[in-house]
């Protein structure tokens, strides 16, 4: 074999490096350069990446159509998982230095693979569109039930997954990383990848303020890890490190309000989910039509449609190529669909002619059963405006609700809050700290708006001030 | 498809109707279990509400929601009370304006919280959530009552006195299979 091929095949993985002890580095756009120290993880991390299913992943954009609104965002879910294991190795090798107590562990080795793994894999359920697409299965009313961590578990244990392939008997050790229901018994290595501060949140704060271009919102990441420690088997936050966790909290609050719940990307995603719909409503009326929207693949009926039709018990062989790119190209195909409906919010997608979202400001003063009111109203005013269209289409309610900082609810204990520990040994939820902006933000935000077409937003901002 | 401001409507129009009922709710816990059995019980108000497993077993974001817009809108008064152990608890009123801010839910659906109340308000919190818990791993995990009493206590370990009322709970409550 020529050394061309040889380093193109990747047969001789390893045997070209100037230096041969030298690990596999990934240059990450947010972490700079990460790697795993060379060896059988560093191998099985690398059989991991090369599978059909992890590299999928890239071709996930990590926010669904943010980048309509903020041109940047365009990075993938595979850079965020990359980013994810990265941080979440960096978060478990300085509890367990900080704490100098080798009991936290029973195989130490183990459980911080484990926890790598967990987090370089929470996300591969994830569907096109990511969270949008649950959204889309769940409005369509599909016989079975579709969320993506099933699809995450699936994909770990399932006999005919070739990443449970790869983990073999890790895979089922995963799966509390995952779950909540089958942590029994809790770990605290579980929290790094899930809980208020894990390495997730960690991670996509920083990445996708970053490639959003929202750069305010940034924090000490490698001052905040360097203080984390474990007390009664969970993760504390030396208490000198305060101000770190309060930055944090604080550019999750900013995130959510000026990015993730942005008006237009509401909007934007709301037409999204009405495409594929209104795609999904006209292919049920008959086989003519779903193999026009829907064509087949190879003989084999299309990615999404069984998706649509088979929710989270989908073949792992068909979501492996269930991909932002498939969607993509059949919302091009819909441009020019039959049904005027489906054409004209596939092009008003394609030309990024979004629909209005009305911010509802005052919400104070309107209660649920009022926004109900109003939406109806909107839907009239549609329905003279536009009587050959289903407004179903066009109009939607939209109410994103999120606390910044998750912490306990009080009555039950402080289950999920961050604790801060003193050098006297003794922990404290941070939100039970002096002066601390973590009490005002476990506040829930609500961004209550109606979206509608421009041809009826001044007629329903009339109504609206009205209202208030 | 029920549109989210008709969800958050009727989610707060269920609430609302346990509230009024048991006229003084104390504890968030317990008005999520109230509506986790309502909703399994078929209560229409609550169709849409979705629960999913959270650190004190099952839970929906659209009631803690409901609480929120409820307080927001002036139609539920929360009040916050010290615990003797330094915790807090929370407790929920009707106000006088509730009728107008609310709607209100079906002659049968009034009928179904009627029932349900009467048979919970005297029981404590920690056996709503292990009775919810039992249920929810029963119909998620399709397990077994005796697999999934003992998955609940080994993920509750704080509910292991509440073992024999959450058990008789669950039998008098007699539950459909989802």
């Amino acid at each position: 074999m020529n050394l061309t091929l040889a380093m193109r095949t990747g047969i001789t993985r390893g045997m070209t490096q100037a230096l041969p002890g030298r690990p596999r580095i990934f240059r990450d756009s947010i972490h700079g350069d990460i790697g795993y120290a060379k060896g059988d993880f560093q191998d099985l991390i690398e059989s991991i990446l090369d599978t059909r299913m992890f590299q999928r992943l890239r071709h996930i954009r990590q926010n669904g159509v943010l980048h309509l609104v903020f041109h940047g965002a365009e990075h993938s879910r595979f850079s965020h998982v990359m980013g994810v294991a990265w941080v979440a190795s960096q978060i478990f090798d300085a509890a367990y230095r900080n704490t100098a107590d080798t009991t936290v562990c029973t195989n130490p080795a183990q459980d911080r693979e484990d926890t790598i793994l967990a987090a370089l894999l929470h996300d591969v359920g994830h569907g096109p569109f990511s969270h949008t697409l649950e959204d889309i299965l769940k409005s369509l009313s599909i016989p079975v039930k579709f969320d993506h961590e099933e699809m995450t578990k699936r994909i770990l244990i399932e006999g005919d997954s070739e990443i449970a392939a790869v983990l073999g008997e890790r895979g089922a050790r995963l799966v509390p990383f995952i779950d909540k229901k089958e942590r029994n018994p809790s770990r605290w290595f579980y929290d790094i990848v899930s809980s208020a501060l894990d390495a997730d949140r960690l991670d996509y704060l920083l990445r996708d303020s970053t490639m959003a271009g929202v750069w305010n919102n940034h924090f000490d990441l490698d001052r905040l890890v360097d203080a984390l420690g474990i007390k009664h088997n969970e993760l504390v936050v030396d208490a000198r490190a305060k101000d770190v966790i309060e930055n944090y909290l604080l550019a999750m609050e900013q995130m959510y309000a000026s990015v993730y719940y942005h008006h237009t990307n509401r909007a934007a995603s709301f037409l999204l989910r009405a495409v594929v719909a209104r795609a999904v409503d006209v292919a049920r009326e008959g086989k003519a039509q779903r193999a026009k929207l829907f064509p087949k693949r190879y003989g084999e009926e299309d990615p999404l449609w069984q998706t649509v039709d088979k929710g989270q018990t989908v073949p792992l062989s068909v979501y492996e190529i269930l991909d932002e790119n498939h969607v993509w190209n059949l919302i091009s195909l819909w441009t020019g669909a039959e049904d005027p409906t489906l054409a004209e919010l596939a092009t008003a997608l394609k030309r990024r002619s979004l629909p209005k979202a009305l911010i509802i400001r005052k919400t104070a003063s309107l209660p649920p059963n009022g926004l109900k009111t109003l939406e109806a109203k909107a839907k009239d005013m549609f329905a003279k405006a536009r009587p050959d269209r289903d407004p179903k289409y066009y109009i939607a309610s939209d109410k994103p609700e999120r606390k910044a900082y998750t912490g306990g609810a009080h009555e039950e204990g402080y289950a999920g809050s961050i604790k801060l520990i003193y050098p006297d040994g003794r922990t404290e939820p941070i939100e039970e700290a002096d002066r601390t902006v973590a009490r005002v933000l476990k506040d829930k935000a609500a961004y209550p708006s109606l979206i509608v077409p421009e041809i009826i937003r001044g007629d329903v901002l009339r109504e609206l001030e009205a209202m208030q | 498809m029920i549109s989210k401001f008709e969800l958050a409507a009727s989610c707060l129009s269920a609430v609302a109707e346990v509230i009024r009922q048991m006229v003084t709710v104390k504890g968030r816990v317990r008005i999520q279990k109230t509506a986790y059995f309502l909703k399994r019980l078929g209560m229409a108000e609550l169709k849409g509400v979705e629960f999913f497993y959270h650190h004190y077993g099952p839970f929906s974001r659209t009631v803690a929601e409901s609480l929120l817009d409820g307080e927001r809108c002036g139609a539920l008064q929360e009040e916050a009370r010290p615990f003797e152990d330094d915790r807090q608890a929370y407790a929920y009123r009707l106000t006088a304006q509730a009728s107008k801010k609310v709607d209100d839910v079906s002659p049968e659906s009034r009928a179904l919280v009627e029932r349900l109340v009467a048979r919970v308000k005297e029981e404590h919190w920690r056996t709503l959530e292990l009775a919810s818990t039992i249920d929810f791993l029963e119909q998620h995990d399709a397990l077994e009552r005796s697999k999934a009493l003992s998955r609940a206590l080994g993920l509750k370990p704080a509910c292991e006195g509440y073992q024999q009322p959450a058990i008789r709970l669950l039998d008098d409550l007699r539950l459909p299979t989802a």
